[in-house]
């Protein structure tokens, strides 16, 4: 099945931008969904002058608290429900202003993990009572291993890997046509990492974009890395005994 | 991560940059005390290396409005031809000028207001170019012919130090295919050339001469021209792999190996009269090359210059044959006759004339070459393309440029690049 429809939750972020443009020419109604209003408009027309049929945007805030059923939204715009949901967005914290401070942890938690999870929990529901579906998410190779470094990063994803692998067991039992994919990048060179001094081998967010919208096309579901070799690294990072952990520092 | 400009002259590396991602940002607040605009660093100097610190504009790649009917394109200044080509010719438009790499941005394309195989016709990039937004740091100006008509000029050619661009809204041309014809004309001698070239320069043809000057005396050589289609096919052809190569510890290129390739690529292509090839193919011939990389550790320079109608064949032959003495592989040269449609731009380089670009290696018996060369060309009334040059002396080219005043009085006093302090000490 084809995905002719998408909802792009936190479409300005970069590797949401690309994976929409690789989609453009296979995919014609999208949704997006960000809380930059002048970006999201600047991200809707590109997508359009680029050959999409129609974009509608949607102003969301993941940090407001009142929870919004954003697929139902995307469904009463495009007058259908979409085939396929991708949720992008994310903040990537400097881990020595968030490490003490209990306001600024929750505010990560609740843009990373609360507010992804609660659209997951809409997403299933809907896609559920259809019987098909594709739900990706973008997660984090950090996820895989607590580090010193951005612990609190680790954690706000490791929640969605764990959400997600639960979900797809019950999809598994479900449809066939129920998916969900995990999507794990390793650096990629966006505004969210623009403060991190040291990167190993950044990724271009378009060579990541392209990858995803390419497994987003072809239905697949899983755990995917992106650049593919992430998975090597983050087998060994798992392994590790907590001695060499110490010496991570990157 | 460090950027360097294409050549990979050896003192050419950044380690000083940030990106640029949206234009509704201020790039001067919180920034180094001088900038630089930077697209994708596809010049060959230091046009595109920073007195202090790079704003590298290549996340600003969104088409901002592309009208369909009228041809009228907003883009934002960090997208490359090519991935703009890759949306409007299906559309049945392309770019009015299309310069030799498709990796170049917009931005970097007005600021060295690049010309390409039609210039005869066309006239150069800032030709067509119709607003420019420009973020100075002292507030935002939208610049047209009209509007702050002096900051529009001196932008366009303006080498990135009247601001940085944020995005610009450009006219393009109708193209019923995404195909054209080729045809080649061999040539024997560079007066070949010259009659060969005017022969053929109609409106919407795309001419270009290749020339082997790795033989003394004997500047043999292929003449293409080639022209869009009427067949409205706008199919893509398979795509091919592009090359990708390690930096090569020495250059690959030789004397001996120059002139048997030269040789093979002149029989080849002599029999290639009729071609019928994509655009990308025709436009961007290096495109899956790393061109850059064959000259090993060292880099290369690229002598890029044009010489005035008047005297084109005698400056030529000169420039041709002081090449050939410096004994030194020289494996591309090309020639172009540009035509007499005059650029907006203060420090535009194209004049009506001759214009040969030849790449050599990063030697003492070339840079003793260049040195000769520049002089020349200087002394005959032509000029050096800055977006090439890496060697040029500020005389000369306060003398190839006059206007340069106007320019460094409109200059923002927050830009500065390598090359700008370079040619304008005294």
């Amino acid at each position: 099945m084809p995905i002719d429809s998408v909802l792009i939750v936190g479409a300005t972020s970069a590797i949401a931008h690309e994976t929409a443009r690789a989609l453009v020419g296979r995919t014609s109604h999208f949704v997006l969904a960000a809380r930059n209003a002048e970006h999201l408009a600047v991200v809707a027309a590109d997508l359009r002058n680029r050959g999409a049929k129609t974009v509608h945007t949607l102003h969301y805030d993941a940090e407001s608290h009142v929870q919004r059923d954003l697929l139902a939204e995307a469904a009463d715009s495009i007058g259908t429900l979409p085939d396929a949901v991708l949720i992008a967005h994310g903040v990537l914290p400097r881990h020595e202003e968030v490490v003490h401070d209990s306001n600024a942890a929750r505010s990560v938690l609740q843009i990373n993990t609360v507010s992804v999870l609660a659209l997951c929990t809409d997403v299933s529901r809907h896609f559920e009572q259809r019987g098909s579906g594709l739900l990706a998410v973008i997660s984090s190779v950090a996820a895989d291993r607590g580090r010193m470094q951005n612990y609190l990063y680790s954690a706000s994803k490791a929640a969605l890997d764990v959400y997600l692998d639960g979900l797809r067991l019950r999809w598994k039992t479900l449809s066939p046509a129920l998916r969900v994919l995990t999507i794990k990048p390793g650096y990629v060179r966006t505004p969210m990492t623009a403060h991190l001094e040291h990167m190993i081998l950044p990724a271009s967010p378009d060579s990541v974009g392209r990858r995803i919208a390419r497994a987003m096309l072809r239905r697949k579901g899983g755990r995917m890395y992106v650049p593919w070799w992430w998975a090597l690294v983050a087998a060994v990072l798992r392994r590790l005994p907590e001695p060499f952990m110490l010496l991570v520092r990157q | 991560m460090r950027l360097e400009s294409w050549t990979s002259l050896p003192r050419s590396q950044v380690q000083d940059y940030r990106h640029y991602y949206w234009t509704d940002e201020d790039p001067f607040r919180n920034a180094g005390s001088t900038l630089l605009a930077r697209g994708n660093g596809q010049s060959y100097g230091d046009v595109c290396l920073p007195c202090q610190q790079a704003v590298v504009c290549t996340p600003l790649d969104r088409i901002l409005a592309f009208d369909r009917t009228s041809g009228r394109v907003r883009v934002e200044s960090g997208i490359k031809l090519s991935e703009l080509l890759a949306v409007t010719v299906p559309a049945g438009w392309t770019l009015p000028v299309i310069p030799g790499s498709g990796a170049v941005t917009v931005g970097g394309a007005i600021a060295n207001d690049v010309h390409g195989k039609n210039h005869h016709w066309a006239g150069t990039f800032g030709c067509w170019i119709e607003r420019i937004e420009l973020v100075r740091s002292d507030g935002r100006y939208l610049c047209t012919p009209e509007e702050h008509p002096e900051l529009f000029r001196a932008t366009i050619g303006g080498l990135g130090l009247t601001g940085i661009i944020t995005w610009a809204e450009l006219q393009l041309v109708r193209c019923s295919s995404a195909w054209l014809t080729v045809e080649r004309f061999p040539f024997a001698t560079l007066d070949e050339f010259f009659c060969l070239s005017e022969q053929v320069e109609e409106h919407g043809n795309y001419v270009v001469g290749w020339c082997d000057v790795s033989t003394p005396g004997k500047y043999r050589g292929i003449v293409s021209v080639a022209r869009f289609c009427d067949d409205g096919d706008f199919s893509t052809p398979p795509r091919h792999v592009p090359l990708s190569l390690p930096p090569m510890p020495v250059s690959v290129f030789t004397r001996t190996t120059v002139q048997l390739t030269s040789a093979l690529y002149y029989s080849t292509m002599r029999r290639r009269v009729r071609q019928r090839m994509h655009y990308t193919d025709v436009f961007f011939p290096l495109g899956r090359l790393p061109w850059n990389r064959l000259f090993g550790r060292r880099g290369f320079f690229q002598l890029h210059a044009v010489v005035p109608r008047a005297l084109e064949r005698e400056a030529t032959h000169a420039i041709c044959s002081r090449l050939w003495r410096a004994k030194v592989p020289l494996p591309l040269c090309v020639l172009k006759r540009f035509g007499a449609r005059p650029s907006p731009g203060l420090l535009s380089f194209p004049i009506e004339g001759t214009s040969i670009a030849v790449d050599l290696p990063n030697h003492s018996r070339s840079v003793q070459a260049l040195d000769e060369i520049i002089t020349m060309v200087a002394s005959v009334g032509g000029r050096i393309y800055p977006a090439k040059d890496a060697h040029m002396a500020s005389h000369h080219f306060q003398q190839m440029f006059p206007q340069w005043h106007q320019v460094e009085r409109l200059r923002d006093p927050r830009c500065c690049s390598q090359f700008w302090r370079r040619v304008t000490s005294s």
